[in-house]
């Protein structure tokens, strides 16, 4: 049984309160499925430092291919949570975070928020 | 479509020709290591991608290097051809058909320029994977060159 349970959401402090999601299956699909693109990708925006650190969003079709002020500070744990299968770290300023197939939508919304 | 028949298994056939080896040799971790599902891949001696089971596009990647194909069964399955080939943007990339395409088994979906591939991205190494795990009973894979079926996938239902 999938069962996500999607909490606060403020806005406001750009803080992202990912309460009591419980995400039985691995699955990035799952939560897109549970609170919609917009809302994953304004979660992996804020967790991947904003646009104060963003300075480049791409995709392939399976993940997010950015590239970033200082990577260091990626909330993995957050990701993780929104449903990233991993992330990759080939250095300081890239990070490929594999958030499924949905991740040129999930780009295509990241770079409204920018 | 009356759905009283749900398939138990769908046989793959081999992408392209060449040899089908096993998914961890691919030279990237989202696939070696099994991110997004099991499968395998296929060393190419061709360059024409053809489904590997019937299904719908379900997408296309604009640059043409990759797609999804879902079945009636409803197994999800991703064609990635060759490794960071997004970087080519497209170059040596054409695709035969389109999103929401019903399209059968050995059907050809892209064709691609294996020489200008193998010369300008990581890898040509061509990987194919089911990416709704819990779809997956087990997968059986048949290694080696040019084997008449690549995979069978037994089906959660």
């Amino acid at each position: 049984m999938i069962h996500a349970f999607f909490s606060t959401l403020q806005v406001a402090g750009y803080e992202i309160h990912l309460n009591r999601i419980e995400k039985v299956t691995e699955e990035g699909e799952t939560v897109v499925g549970k609170i919609g693109i917009s809302e994953v990708a304004r979660g992996y925006y804020h967790a991947i430092g904003g646009k104060e650190n963003i300075v480049e969003v791409d995709s392939c079709i399976t993940r997010l291919r950015l590239t970033l002020k200082d990577a260091s500070i990626v909330d993995e744990a957050a990701c993780k949570r929104l449903g990233a299968a991993g992330l990759i770290k080939p250095n300081n300023k890239n990070v490929q975070i594999v958030v499924g197939t949905h991740a040129e939508l999930i780009a295509e919304e990241i770079k409204k928020f920018k | 479509m009356f759905g009283l028949f749900k398939k138990k298994s769908e046989d793959f056939l081999p992408v392209l020709k060449g040899k089908v080896v096993s998914i961890e040799e691919v030279p990237d971790v989202v696939f070696s290591q099994k991110m997004l599902g099991d499968g395998f891949a296929i060393e190419p001696e061709n360059g024409i991608v053809v489904a590997p089971v019937d299904g719908v596009i379900a997408q296309i990647f604009p640059t043409n290097h990759a797609f999804g194909i879902v079945t009636d069964s409803g197994l999800e399955i991703l064609v990635h051809i060759g490794i960071d080939t997004v970087d080519l943007k497209g170059q040596g990339f054409e695709r035969f058909v389109e999103v929401d395409q019903k399209v059968k088994a050995g059907t050809p979906i892209i064709k691609f320029d294996l020489a200008f591939v193998r010369a300008n991205a990581k890898s040509v190494m061509t990987p194919v994977v089911v990416t709704n795990k819990e779809k997956v009973k087990s997968m059986h894979v048949n290694y080696g060159v040019n084997p008449e079926i690549a995979a069978t996938v037994e089906i959660n239902n």
